[in-house]
């Protein structure tokens, strides 16, 4: 008797702790998808997240699942695993939040807009947040801006009088004018660049206009004909190549306002992080 | 006394079970591993690999996963996180003899990612340890590698030398050296006969446009200051004549740096399809 039941509890001993070392396990997947997840190894981290809630479901693992496709930048989807999370888990207003940074990182900024008329997708806890990733969008938008009052109204202090300056150079851009810059050079070379604050250039293009046309008219007067024709030619590309060249480097100026401001803007929600808070699941 | 004997095996075999078990899963997890890293399956690798350091509780492994995991993200083109691991290798080496290979595997990324100072001061420390006298043909063999992605052959050669005076990387890099142009001479070839610097360097286009353009502007300089239109030859001097002759030495400089780079990369590209040694 006394062996027999020896025998089993041996049997019982080995087995118990040959099954406790399965790395394939949906405990183990959740261990290491945990382990990969804390060390910022996302890729994997949600292969293992992947396989434990093909099993299992756990609330935690749900959230940090979506919070890895977040990461790994598959935004649809991280919208999706975090709307699944809207209720009945313990992760409610993070999964809210998780869901609008999603699509404003997907760009989706219709869905964005749309879903945030629905307030039972808006969490309390994080209302500031998603209605300052609202605000953003309008800044990366091609469309014209709405009223400031409301959009400004979630920010405070510095970031406030950030986004206010923002806003007023994408709302009235300083541009400049293509045709009057060309017309500028048209009359004196250079004086179009200087026009769009391209000083250099405009004395440069001045001076080489300049004497070209005196070497062309000098050259003619020395009965130098050849000279005087290469002189001219030179001297009459280099005031036409002016004009042309001040039009396209007002576009350029345009150009640039809009790209400089969208730059300036995109580093400096960066670097505040989109005003998003961290958050620990 | 049979009824003791049994026991013990009982009481022993509860003990060590857990241990013998833990051990043959993790060698099962290596092989798995293994196998999938000499595959060429790098991403599986890894996570299998990084899957075998998290249940290694007893760090058996430690040395080896921080190693196959640097390897395999070296592989897949990710030098900083095979950085990352090959310096915890470093730190997880049980022996002097095993940092030193983990320290080698530090300098092999940086000579590849060519963050070239950053293996120089490893190799200088290396160098100056005690403990690594015995491997100096090895931190000189490195040192030679990072010498060669610095386009710095010659130094390359001498340092190969100190392995073996005929080592088959000292032969190469010399005659890299050899067949490279020198940027200083086709300057001043450049400075006092026009043109030539390109034809050099086999641009006989160029050289001769460069021949046509600053002959013709000098003329017209030297021709205005003898009709004594001083201020006509003073403009055409400076804003064509020394414009073109400027153009002709620069010019001549930039054919033989980018002659240079062709003469690099081929030998390069020949190291890398036919040389048998050990590369970075």
């Amino acid at each position: 008797m006394i062996k027999n039941i020896l025998l089993f509890l041996f049997l019982f001993v080995s087995i118990s702790f040959a099954q406790g070392i399965n790395y394939f396990s949906i405990e183990s997947h959740k261990k290491f998808g945990n382990y990969l997840f804390e060390s910022g190894d996302f890729i994997r981290a949600n292969q293992e997240y992947r396989e434990f809630l093909s099993k299992q479901e756990n609330d935690t693992i749900r959230i940090r699942y979506a919070e890895t496709l977040f990461r790994i930048e598959r935004f649809t989807e991280a919208a999706d695993y975090f709307k699944s999370a809207f209720y009945n888990s313990s992760f409610e207003d993070e999964a809210r939040l998780g869901y609008f940074k999603s699509l404003f990182f997907a760009g989706l900024y219709d869905d964005f807009k749309k879903d945030l008329e629905i307030n039972e997708y808006i969490s309390p806890l994080y209302k500031n947040n998603i209605m300052k990733l609202n605000t953003m969008t309008y800044y990366l938008e091609k469309n014209p801006l709405p009223d400031s009052t409301e959009i400004l109204s979630y920010f405070e202090d510095e970031s406030r009088i950030k986004m206010s300056e923002f806003y007023l150079r994408k709302d009235i851009p300083l541009r400049k004018n293509r045709t009057k810059a060309a017309l500028f050079s048209a009359l004196i070379p250079g004086s179009g660049k200087v026009y769009l604050g391209e000083y250099g250039d405009g004395i440069t293009a001045f001076i080489a206009t300049g004497l070209l046309t005196y070497l062309a008219v000098d050259n003619f007067n020395a009965n130098h004909k050849l000279r005087g024709a290469v002189f001219s030619g030179l001297a009459f590309l280099s005031y036409v190549g002016n004009i042309y060249g001040t039009a396209l480097a007002a576009e350029k100026f345009n150009i640039g306002i809009k790209v400089n401001l969208d730059k300036e803007i995109r580093f400096y929600f960066k670097e505040n992080n989109y005003f998003l808070p961290e958050i620990k699941y | 006394m049979r009824k003791v004997i049994f026991l013990l095996i009982i009481i022993m075999a509860s003990i060590l079970s857990p241990a013998v078990f833990a051990q043959s899963e993790l060698k099962i997890q290596k092989e798995y591993a293994d196998n999938l890293f000499n595959s060429g399956q790098l991403f599986d690798a890894i996570t299998e690999y990084k899957r075998l350091q998290f249940f290694d509780i007893e760090g058996q492994y430690g040395y080896y996963t921080n190693i196959q995991i640097g390897e395999a993200y070296k592989g897949g083109g990710r030098f900083d996180d095979a950085v990352t691991y090959f310096a915890n290798a470093e730190r997880t080496a049980s022996n002097d003899s095993l940092r030193f290979d983990a320290a080698i595997n530090v300098i092999r990324v940086n000579i590849l990612r060519r963050t070239n100072d950053n293996a120089h001061q490893l190799l200088d420390k290396l160098e100056k340890d005690m403990r690594y006298n015995d491997r100096m043909n090895e931190i000189n063999y490195w040192r030679g590698w990072n010498y060669i992605f610095e386009d710095k052959w010659l130094v390359a050669s001498i340092v190969f030398e100190k392995i073996d005076k005929n080592h088959p990387l000292a032969l190469i890099s010399k005659q890299t050296d050899k067949n490279k142009y020198s940027v200083n001479f086709a300057k001043v070839i450049s400075y006092i006969l026009p043109g030539f610097g390109q034809f050099y360097t086999g641009n006989y286009l160029s050289g001769l446009m460069s021949i046509g353009w600053v002959g013709l502007t000098g003329y017209w300089t030297l021709n205005s200051f003898v009709e004594e239109r001083v201020f006509d030859g003073l403009v055409v001097g400076n804003l064509l004549f020394l414009r073109f002759y400027r153009g002709n030495y620069q010019n001549a400089e930039q054919f033989t740096i980018e002659k240079n780079i062709e003469v690099s990369n081929k030998s390069l590209k020949n190291l890398q399809n036919n040389y048998q040694g050990i590369k970075p």
